[in-house]
């Protein structure tokens, strides 16, 4: 085969995706012909090099912009009246129920967004799928009650906004130590027959919604602590603990 | 929702990070998490959850790369301080020269070697997430080491 | 020597001040009908100190830092007495679109607060200290990196960190002491249940005598000195840390330990079952104290003080 056809095959061959007798031409190959042996080494270098690369950390304040973000986003989201907010908890099923709702869904945000051209689209998985002359007469919206006054956002850095940034930051580090005590727990029970495995997941799911829906501050810790106890005696008993 | 935030933040902002650099890195990742957050619902559960929030992470970063148009060099001052784990390395050096050619190349090619090299996944997850059929991203993998050989190569890869 | 102290009483005003502003208030609340039955307190700007005392009355001292009037003007302590006996303390940094952002290390608000023995307290801090002694209502005290000092408490107590060193000391009643990344420290606990754990942390007590111990961490090593009381239970387990334990028995003690490796203290030595636990009966009883000590990775060493 020439070179050029093997080399074609290379990176199959060097990630062991050739089967059978197909890798011989290759290996064959290789044995004879310096050029490609050293094109082969460099690709294995190449791919070793990057899979060596190592995990990258994000910065702490990766997580503070997202939480400020989604703030934010509720905050936009309280303003709009309620009837769209409405509607835009339907947009997320429409495509689930097909073209069912899609005729008068559609026309009520066409409606809508032509009332309020200059905000955010409610749905815009629904606005896509629009027809332009669809107008079949829709009751117009009920008056929207006024929106609840904006609240004074204290500026990054100023000891008000770290107040109140406060609760999530605790129960971030929280979460970051039942991440982390997860993946050794994990290890600790590979050996575990598949029953109680499930067994575990199953609590372990139990206490993992719990801690997300809890109230930020206290409940919140508790409902942490109770998921760290658990994943701590999980990973040091071979009974689960069921606390 | 805080668990879920750690269990996929190394992945997200590694691939953020290589695919966009790290001046923008921290961005895209805030910007694929909003909007994991606020899709989870809508989220119908017929890929994976990570095959979701990968797909989220390639395609907001090929985006943001669209948007800020391709970065014409790299010079050595530019050498990515990245806050890695600290691992023991064969070849420190080499580590450093891959980041940098990887900024270098075309932004299909960086996604396919971030997503299959550097992270690890099959041909069939990156074909998920990257919407095409496993034999083009198999092609795309073989280009786009060759391309890194080619970047690579003055510099060389093998000692 | 005198004319020393004098001077510094003297200097005592220009050193009370090293920043900005401060202000200081004292203030007495008086129960008006019912004895006052717990204090809630959230101090997110300083160190809180709760000491019981004789008495009905409430009495608060607080201690304001700024740098500057305008920044004092923003530190709040809020004071709410509720009808069903329970009074809330709160403090918090006002906002409006006119103040001048201030760093929170630059602002401080501490508060003492010597209230009626019998009040339960419920107290939670950030990063300053939190100390409660000689109260007999019980408490329940989280922190996120403040350390956490009890002294002289009855009643049930639960203390929850992030990272600040906890110690409890002289407690008559149930506890329950959770940390992540910090030491517990332990000194005379006696009452029906302890439990303590620690993710990344030691634990370390003494004149232990709770009837039902259960002592656990993941990276931190366990020091226990306790006495087994009858029929009770104490189970010491660690993942990646060393335990040591020494009991004082009165009673029978059915003892089971497993470790990379147990020391029983005894002249001979005591091989592990096949389970991989080593067992040892001390005396003999129907119903001996079950003691369990555990370490998936670190060592085990008991010894009994008869």
């Amino acid at each position: 085969m020439t070179c050029e056809k093997i080399r074609e095959q290379l990176t199959a061959y060097l990630d062991g995706e050739l089967e059978g007798d197909r890798g011989t031409p290759v290996r064959g190959h290789l044995r004879t012909c310096a050029a490609c042996r050293q094109v082969a080494t460099d690709e294995a270098a190449l791919r070793d090099g990057l899979r060596a690369l190592p995990p990258l950390d994000p910065p702490p304040s990766l997580w503070a912009g997202v939480q400020a973000q989604l703030a934010a986003a509720e905050v936009r989201e309280s303003q709009r009246p309620a009837w769209r907010r409405a509607l835009s908890r339907w947009a997320p099923l429409a495509p689930r129920f097909g073209m069912v709702l899609g005729a008068c869904a559609a026309a009520t945000v066409l409606l809508a967004w032509r009332a309020h051209r200059h905000e955010e689209t409610a749905a815009p998985s629904l606005a896509q799928q629009t027809p332009a002359t669809q107008h079949t007469p829709v009751a117009p919206p009920p008056p929207a009650p006024a929106p609840p006054p904006a609240p004074v956002v204290a500026p990054a850095g100023d000891v008000s906004a770290d107040l109140a940034a406060e609760p999530a930051r605790i129960s971030g580090d929280s979460a970051q130590a039942a991440t982390a005590l997860l993946a050794t727990a994990r290890a600790e029970i590979a050996a575990w027959p598949a029953d109680r495995k499930q067994a575990f997941e199953a609590r372990l799911s139990e206490l993992t919604a719990a801690a997300d829906a809890a109230a930020e501050g206290r409940p919140k810790q508790r409902a942490y602590r109770d998921l760290i106890r658990y994943l701590q005696n999980a990973a040091i008993r071979e009974e689960v603990a069921l606390r | 929702m805080e668990m879920l935030y750690h269990q996929f933040k190394r992945r997200v902002f590694g691939m953020a990070h290589r695919i966009v650099g790290p001046n923008d890195a921290e961005e895209v990742a805030q910007e694929v998490f909003v909007r994991v957050f606020r899709g989870l619902a809508a989220f119908r559960g017929d890929s994976a959850l990570s095959t979701w929030i990968y797909r989220l992470t390639v395609n907001a970063s090929l985006s943001h790369l669209a948007r800020r148009g391709r970065r014409q060099e790299i010079s050595d001052d530019n050498l990515p301080e990245v806050p890695a784990t600290p691992e023991p390395e064969r070849d420190p050096g080499l580590a450093a020269r891959i980041e940098a050619c990887l900024q270098q190349l075309p932004a299909g090619y960086r996604a396919i070697l971030v997503l299959h090299d550097v992270e690890g996944l099959s041909h069939e997850e990156c074909a998920a997430i990257l919407e095409c059929r496993v034999g083009t991203c198999k092609s795309q993998l073989h280009k786009a080491r060759a391309r890194m050989r080619d970047l690579l190569g003055p510099m060389g890869v093998a000692k | 020597m005198k004319t020393l102290a004098i001077l510094l009483v003297l200097c005592a005003p220009a050193f009370a001040d090293p920043q900005g502003s401060s202000e200081h208030a004292r203030l007495e609340l008086a129960p008006a009908g019912h004895a006052f039955k717990a204090l809630q307190i959230e101090n997110p700007l300083g160190d809180v100190r709760v000491e019981g005392y004789d008495g009905n009355a409430i009495m608060i001292e607080t201690h304001k830092q700024a740098p500057d009037d305008d920044t004092l003007e923003r530190l709040r302590v809020s004071l709410v007495p509720n009808p069903d006996g329970t009074v809330r303390i709160t403090t918090t940094a006002d906002h409006s679109p006119e103040s001048k952002p201030v760093s929170r290390s630059a602002v401080r608000i501490d508060l003492v607060i010597r209230a009626p023995r019998n009040a339960h307290v419920d107290a939670t801090v950030s990063s300053g200290k939190l100390e409660v002694s000689n109260m007999d209502g019980g408490g329940e005290l989280d922190s996120a990196s403040g350390a956490l000092s009890v002294h002289n408490l009855s009643g049930e107590l639960v203390t929850s960190t992030v990272s600040g060193p906890t110690s409890l000391e002289q407690v008559f009643g149930s506890v329950d002491a959770a940390a992540i990344s910090a030491d517990v420290d332990l000194d005379t606990i006696a009452g029906e249940r302890l439990i303590a754990s620690a993710n990344h942390g030691h634990i370390a007590g003494r004149r232990v005598r709770s009837r039902e111990v259960e002592l656990t961490t993941t990276e931190g090593n366990i020091m226990l000195e306790a006495e087994a009381s009858l029929r009770g239970r104490l189970v010491v387990s660690s993942l990646r840390g060393d335990v040591e334990v020494h009991l004082h028995r009165h009673g029978a003690v059915f003892l089971r330990a497993r470790g990379t490796k147990v020391d029983l203290g005894q002249q001979q030595t005591v091989h592990p079952q096949p389970s991989g636990w080593t067992e040892q009966a001390f005396g003999q009883a129907d119903h001996p104290a079950l003691v369990e000590l555990r370490s998936t990775y670190g060592s085990v060493q008991f010894t009994v003080v008869e």
